[in-house]
C-alpha cells in the first residue's frame, strides 16, 4: 500500500515532483527575496553614500569602511553605472579627480625620476595639493560633488586609483622595490638587476655608488656598471661626478625629510618652508622639494622670457577619458 | 646696508643704484631646492633628464638675476649661483657655458657681441644676424664670454620705457640714451640705470615695433632716439 506497486511508484513520483516544485518555488522565492533584499540593500547603500559623501571624501577611515562594505556585496563604487550607482557622484568624482592629479604629478616628476615614485612621497605630494585647480567634476553635475580641499588622500586611495588607471594603459602599476611600495607610471619594469640597485638606493636615502652596489651585491664591475647604466638611461637616476667617485641619485625613491615644506601657491609652487636644508644629513624627498609645478600652465606675462614659461608646462591630463571611465 | 645685497664674491657686474628699479633693500636670494642637489652640477648623460636639468638651471639663473637685478653673467657665475658650498659642488666653466648657451637658445639672453634687439630675443633659437664678435646662436662668447641676461625681454623693457614716454608727454621729442637711462625724470622707473647694452636692445625692439627711430647703431649713451 505505501510505496508498493505501480500506484506506489506513481505516488512517489508525484511526491518527488511536488517536492521539487516546491523546492523550485522555494528556491525561486528565496532568490526573489534575496534579490529584493539586495536591491533594497543596494538602494540603501546608494542613499547612504549620497548622504555621507562629505564624510567619504573627507575621512579616510570612513572611506575604508565604506569600501569594505561595498566589497561584501560585490559592488565596486568606482564603476558608476547608470541607475542607483550613478548617483554616487561623490565617490566617483573623488577618484576621478584623484586620478587626474596623480597622472599630473607623475607626468611632472617623470623627467626627474623616470616614472618611479615611492608611494609615501606620492601621497605626500597629492596631499600638498590644496585648493585651487582641483577638478570640479562632481560640481558640474550640480550639488557640490567636488572634493573638499582638506580631503586626505591615503595610500589605499592611490592603489585604487592606480588599479583603475592600469586598465587605461600607460604602464601604471604599484611595484615593490627594496620592500617599499613604489608607483610606476611608465610601461616596463626595471630589469631585475636595476631593480636591485634601486632597492639599495631606497635603503640609502636615494643614493648609491658603483662601489657600494658591488660591495652589497657581490657583483663584478661589468654587471654593476650595466645595472647602473640601465637606471640612468631609463631616467630613474641622475649622475653626480662632483665627488671622488661617481654617484647615482634616485629622486623618486628618496624619503621626504618630514620638515615643513611650506604652503603651496596657486601654481602649485612652494612658498616659504625650509629651503636651506637641501640634502643635509637627513633623508630628503627631492621630487617634492624640486618645487615642480603641479598645476597646469599659467600664462606667461609679456615681461617674462618665453623660455621660462616652459618650466611651468602643463602635465598631460587625459581628463576626458578618465572622467568617462568613472562616471558613465 | 646697500640697497642691493650681493652674495659672496663680487665677481660679475652688478647694476642698480639707489634709485633704480623697485627700490628698497633686497634680501638674499632663496635658491630652489634643486640648487642643493649634487647631480645638478653634472651635465646629465640621458637626454630627457638633461632636458629637465636645463629647464631647472635656466629658471634658477633667470630668477637669480631678476632678484639681484644682474644684467651680465659669465661662466664664473655670480656669488653662490653656480656653486653650492653646503654640498661642495660647483659648475665647471665648461658646464656653466653649456647652461648659459641653453639660456640663450631659449631666448633668456644673448652673448656679448651678438646682435641684440627684438628679433634675436623673440626667436628663442638661432637669433639675429651676426655682427662683430660672436654669432647669435649661443655658440658665441667663446669660453669666457658673458651673457646679457633677459630676465625681462628687451621688448618688455622697451614697453616700460615707452609707457613712461607717453606718461611724460615725450612723444615726438629727441633724447639721448643717457637721458632715458639716467635722466632726472627717469628716477624711480624700473629702467632707471638700465644696462647700456640692454637699453640699446630695448630701443631696437621699440624701433622694430615702430615706436621710435634710432639715429645710429651706436651702443652707447650717445645714441639718439626719437620717440614717435
Amino acid at each position: 500500500m505505501n510505496g508498493v506497486g505501480v500506484a506506489g511508484l506513481r505516488a512517489a513520483a508525484a511526491r518527488r515532483a511536488a517536492l521539487s516544485a516546491t523546492g523550485a518555488t522555494a528556491a525561486a522565492d528565496a532568490a526573489a527575496a534575496l534579490s529584493s533584499h539586495a536591491s533594497t540593500f543596494t538602494t540603501e547603500l546608494a542613499k547612504f553614500a549620497s548622504a555621507h559623501r562629505a564624510d567619504i571624501e573627507g575621512n579616510p577611515a570612513f572611506r575604508e569602511r565604506f569600501h569594505a562594505l561595498c566589497a561584501t556585496v560585490g559592488v565596486d563604487p568606482l564603476t558608476s553605472t547608470k541607475g542607483v550607482w550613478g548617483r554616487l557622484l561623490g565617490v566617483g568624482a573623488f577618484y576621478a579627480e584623484l586620478s587626474v592629479r596623480l597622472v599630473g604629478v607623475c607626468a611632472t616628476t617623470r623627467s626627474v625620476n623616470g616614472g618611479l615614485l615611492r608611494m609615501d612621497e606620492l601621497v605626500a605630494l597629492l596631499n600638498r595639493r590644496v585648493g585651487s585647480g582641483g577638478g570640479r567634476a562632481g560640481g558640474e553635475r550640480g550639488g557640490g560633488g567636488a572634493p573638499s580641499p582638506r580631503a586626505t588622500v591615503t595610500a589605499d586611495d592611490v592603489r585604487r586609483a592606480v588599479k583603475r588607471l592600469a586598465s587605461l594603459g600607460g604602464g601604471y602599476a604599484v611595484d615593490r622595490i627594496g620592500g617599499v611600495e613604489v608607483v610606476r607610471s611608465v610601461p616596463g619594469e626595471l630589469s631585475r638587476d636595476a631593480g636591485v640597485v634601486a632597492g639599495l638606493a631606497m635603503a640609502r636615502r636615494g643614493m648609491v655608488t658603483a662601489a657600494s652596489v658591488a660591495a652589497t651585491t657581490g657583483w663584478g664591475a661589468d654587471r654593476t656598471a650595466t645595472a647602473l647604466r640601465a637606471a640612468v638611461e631609463g631616467g630613474f637616476a641622475w649622475v653626480d661626478d662632483g665627488g671622488r667617485e661617481r654617484s647615482y641619485w634616485f629622486l623618486g625613491l628618496a624619503e621626504g625629510g618630514g620638515e615643513d615644506e611650506g604652503a603651496l601657491d596657486a601654481d602649485g609652487h612652494t612658498v616659504g618652508g625650509g629651503s636651506d636644508a637641501g640634502c643635509g644629513g637627513d633623508g630628503w624627498g627631492i621630487a617634492s622639494r624640486l618645487r615642480l609645478p603641479l598645476a597646469s600652465a599659467t600664462a606667461a606675462t609679456a615681461s617674462t622670457v618665453p623660455g621660462a614659461a616652459s618650466v611651468r608646462a602643463a602635465p598631460t591630463t587625459p581628463s576626458a577619458s578618465l572622467q568617462g571611465s568613472f562616471a558613465s | 646696508m646697500a640697497s642691493r645685497s650681493t652674495p659672496g664674491d663680487g665677481s660679475g657686474s652688478l647694476a642698480g643704484g639707489p634709485g633704480s628699479g623697485g627700490g628698497g633693500p633686497v634680501g638674499p636670494f632663496v635658491f630652489p631646492p634643486f640648487h642643493a642637489f649634487p647631480p645638478a652640477y653634472t651635465v646629465q648623460p640621458t637626454a630627457s633628464t638633461r632636458a629637465r636639468q636645463v629647464e631647472l638651471w635656466v629658471a634658477c639663473i633667470l630668477d637669480y638675476c631678476r632678484h639681484y637685478r644682474l644684467f651680465w653673467l659669465g661662466v664664473e657665475g655670480h656669488g653662490g649661483l653656480f656653486r653650492n658650498d653646503q654640498v661642495d659642488r660647483r659648475l665647471s666653466a665648461k658646464d656653466a657655458h653649456f647652461f648659459l648657451s641653453a639660456l640663450v637658445s631659449r631666448g633668456g639672453g644673448r652673448w656679448e657681441g651678438a646682435a641684440g634687439g627684438s628679433s634675436a630675443a623673440a626667436a628663442g633659437g638661432h637669433g639675429g644676424s651676426s655682427s662683430s664678435g660672436g654669432s647669435g646662436d649661443g655658440r658665441g662668447g667663446g669660453g669666457g664670454g658673458r651673457v646679457l641676461v633677459y630676465w625681462r625681454s628687451p621688448a618688455a623693457w622697451g614697453d616700460l620705457i615707452y609707457k613712461w614716454v607717453e606718461a611724460t608727454a615725450r612723444n615726438g621729442t629727441v633724447m639721448t640714451l643717457y637721458e632715458v637711462r639716467l635722466g632726472e625724470d627717469a628716477r624711480g622707473q624700473e629702467f632707471y640705470d638700465l644696462d647700456v647694452q640692454l637699453a640699446c636692445d630695448a630701443l631696437a625692439a621699440l624701433q622694430a615695433a615702430g615706436k621710435c627711430a634710432l639715429f645710429s647703431s651706436d651702443t652707447s649713451d650717445d645714441l639718439g632716439v626719437k620717440f614717435l
